[in-house]
């Protein structure tokens, strides 16, 4: 019995021993640490969420390394991250994976809400050679005459399907809303910490 | 590492993680833990299936088919 | 529960057998349904990776649902359903126990696999929780937590209850990994952290299910079973519970080394950093044990299809576990974070080591529960020289792939797309690997089907010398 009870509590005592370390702890540090009162737009919590929905974080980080750890910064990927630029957005998007590029700036670095269209409806006709998946149902494909008011994307002629326009759907207006909100704005982190 | 909290946490935290382990140890020494440590290694073995016979040897004669 | 008293271990060992039987070939048909699924889904996955048009315009097939369906339909169908069967099997022998709460543990497999097919459903229609291993929604997670309960709450009652004086070690690592898993998967689903407080508990929670939940179970069957089959104890029995402890001290702060240089607290990379170091002392001393155990007798090993798949499995742990200490270290995890070099590393930990010592217990399991033998024994080769080599070549792929992608990525000066370019041969080599793995899949789903329903047309011979139970209706 005395072993057993030995397995049982020590087993579980190491389990809480690091589940305090490691989420407890820094938790409360956030508690304090963080901006507690976000308010961000509804278009770009729901553009979050269709980022999430549509599996982006399983190519795409967003966390920049800070200077001279790898070379995120020489590409032009924005400042090293902090935890305010994730505007408390859950769940978190940092990603573990850059079989497409870091987007923590990709508002800042690609700031036209064409070129995201373009690139969400079929990413080859802005960027050759890409292996990012086609998101079309993001998108209705209407005839050419149909919502006059509306203009269809801008597609390269091979791209064209005759005589229909391509339209995003609101759901790709939050998305492109979320992406373009991704801009890191604010001071240099230097400054920023103290 | 670059600020003082983070270097106290660290020992801290470093600190706790080896005294856990040596509580842990010293209460497994007293409680007779280790006085049958040895025999404990014979337990998957019976009076069948004892110590140097091997089982489940089912490719060891290759040439005949199982069907 | 009363005290059976039995002419002989062999008469005990069909006695806790046959009333088993019935709910650990449960458990282990759950997992095999969900092995064909996640196969599939793999190979939809890897496919995408470089045919990104390959079913592409169908949003529920789309690669970011699929490609983390395979990974919930792994991890908690077939690996964690597969663990819960062959964790209590390992108990019912060394513990010399039944299996108590059998009702429960029925109700619980439904419940678990109805999360399990609730949670696909929904991840493929888009309602995914969005963090990696814990993409299946609270909806239908707690479906799976309501399967795994009952299984440490037996196993509790087996230690409570059994007859033998002592513990062998895999008791250890079983109880343990059932409670771990239990206690991990609540914290999780816990809705309550803050964004980058959230992805640190996202990597503690996803790197504690390898190391406190399917390490600990497939150390837990490398240690039963490489005695068993090879007829030797274990080289060290203080060593492996040294390994055991340390395991449970340092295993679980590792997992912030998924973050190096990322926006969470430095000291707990720190920390994590010098806990997957110090990891190094109980992946020696399972080393030491299941290395030197095998010594000498490596032909009991080749002609033991139980022990081919372990003991793959027991080295692939030892390199796995190295591999990531080192690559855990700031200067390494620069150049590999981001890169399919991660994701070799994880197959190495869930497909060489884990899925592998899985096979090979199911190898033993199987025939001593059903009392019949294999069906082919060329089929068995067949399946392992397919997996064996298939995850070579996909740990070959992935990691010198993803080195040289890592070193590229570091190197402002050469585009983007130029490494993504780069990076298909490689990718196309992991799908012909996921191919190769699949078909030795399909293999031993079909040996599995003919030894579950075997009909009664033939007698089993007796090939193995390993089901013996003193002349009574088996030779």
């Amino acid at each position: 019995m005395n072993k057993n009870l030995i397995l049982v509590l020590g087993a579980f005592t190491l389990f809480l021993s690091s589940m305090t370390g490691l989420v407890f702890i820094p938790q409360q540090l956030a508690n304090n640490e963080v901006e507690q009162d976000v308010r961000v737009a509804f278009d770009i919590s729901q553009g979050h969420k269709i980022y999430i929905r549509e599996g982006c974080i399983y190519c795409h980080s967003q966390q920049v390394r800070p200077e001279g750890f790898g070379a995120d910064q020489a590409r032009g990927w924005g400042k090293a991250s902090i935890p305010n630029d994730y505007n408390d957005l859950t769940p978190h998007v940092l990603g573990t994976m850059r079989t497409g590029p870091d987007l923590a700036n990709i508002g800042q670095r690609q700031p036209s809400r064409d070129w995201h269209y373009l690139h969400l409806y079929n990413p080859q006709t802005v960027s050759k050679g890409s292996i990012m998946p086609p998101f079309v149902w993001l998108f209705n494909i209407v005839d050419e005459d149909a919502r006059p008011n509306q203009k269809g994307l801008s597609l390269p002629p091979e791209y064209k399907v005759p005589g229909k326009k391509v339209l995003p759907t609101e759901e790709a207006e939050q998305l492109v809303d979320y992406l373009l909100s991704l801009d890191q704005k604010r001071p240099d982190p230097e400054t920023n910490a103290q | 590492m670059e600020t003082g909290t983070g270097t106290v946490t660290l020992f801290v935290v470093s600190l706790f993680m080896i005294i856990v382990a040596l509580i842990l140890l010293i209460a497994a020494l007293k409680k007779g833990f280790f006085n049958s440590v040895h025999q404990d290694a014979y337990i998957p073995f019976s009076d069948d299936e004892p110590v140097g016979k091997p089982t489940d040897q089912l490719f060891e004669d290759d040439n005949k088919s199982v069907e | 529960m009363p005290k059976l008293t039995f002419q002989s271990s062999a008469e005990r060992r069909e006695f806790t057998d046959s009333n088993s039987r019935a709910i650990i070939i449960t458990y282990f048909l759950s997992g095999m349904f969900w092995l064909m699924v996640g196969s599939t889904l793999a190979i939809l996955a890897s496919f995408k990776m470089h045919w990104p048009e390959f079913l592409g315009h169908t949003s529920w097939l789309t690669f970011g649902r699929v490609r983390p369906l395979h990974l919930n339909t792994m991890v908690y169908g077939w690996a964690s359903l597969t663990s819960a069967g062959v964790g209590l099997w390992i108990l019912t022998r060394v513990l010399n126990a039944t299996i108590p709460l059998k009702k429960t543990l029925y109700a619980g497999i439904g419940a678990w696999n109805l999360g399990l097919l609730i949670g696909s459903i929904q991840i493929l229609s888009g309602f995914s929780n969005g963090m990696e291993w814990l993409e299946i929604p609270f909806s239908s997670a707690f479906l799976i937590v309501a399967g795994l309960i009952p299984v440490a709450l037996a196993s509790l009652i087996m230690l409570v209850n059994k007859a033998t004086k002592h513990l062998y070690i895999s008791v250890y690592y079983i109880v343990a990994g059932y409670i771990w898993i239990i206690s991990l998967l609540i914290v999780a689903y816990i809705p309550e952290y803050s964004s980058t407080v959230q992805a640190g508990m996202n990597w503690w929670y996803a790197h504690n299910a390898l190391g406190l939940w399917f390490t600990p179970i497939c150390l837990a069957a490398a240690y039963f079973f490489i005695p068993k089959v090879t007829g030797r104890p274990i080289y060290s029995y203080w060593l492996s519970l040294l390994g055991f402890w340390t395991l449970a001290l340092f295993y679980n702060w590792n997992g912030f080394h998924h973050l190096i240089g990322g926006p969470v607290p430095t000291w707990a990379t720190t920390v994590s950093i010098s806990a997957s170091v110090m990891m190094i002392i109980p992946v020696i001393t399972v080393a030491v044990n299941h290395h030197l155990t095998v010594v000498g007798v490596f032909d009991r090993v080749i002609n033991s299809p139980t022990l081919r798949f372990i003991v793959f499995g027991a080295m692939s742990y030892t390199f796995v576990s190295l591999q990531g200490s080192f690559q855990a270290l700031r200067t390494f995890n620069e150049t590999i974070h981001f890169t399919h070099y991660v994701i070799g590393h994880a197959h190495i930990g869930m497909y060489a080591f884990v899925t592998m010592v899985l096979f090979g217990s199911m190898y033993y399991i199987l025939p001593r529960l059903i009392k019949w033998e294999w069906h082919s024994k060329t089929l068995i080769k067949a399946h392992f020289w397919l997996t064996a080599l298939g995850i070579i070549l996909y740990i070959l792929a992935m990691q010198t792939g993803g080195i040289w992608q890592g070193i590229q990525l570091n190197n402002p000066d050469i585009p983007f797309m130029d490494i993504v370019e780069n990076m298909l041969p490689f990718l196309q080599a992991r799908s012909f690997a996921a191919i190769m793995l699949t078909t030795g899949h399909l293999i031993f789903a079909w040996l599995v089907i003919k030894i579950v329903w075997h009909g009664r047309t033939k007698r089993p011979k007796p090939i193995t010398q390993m089901y013996q139970t003193g002349g009574k209706g088996y030779e």
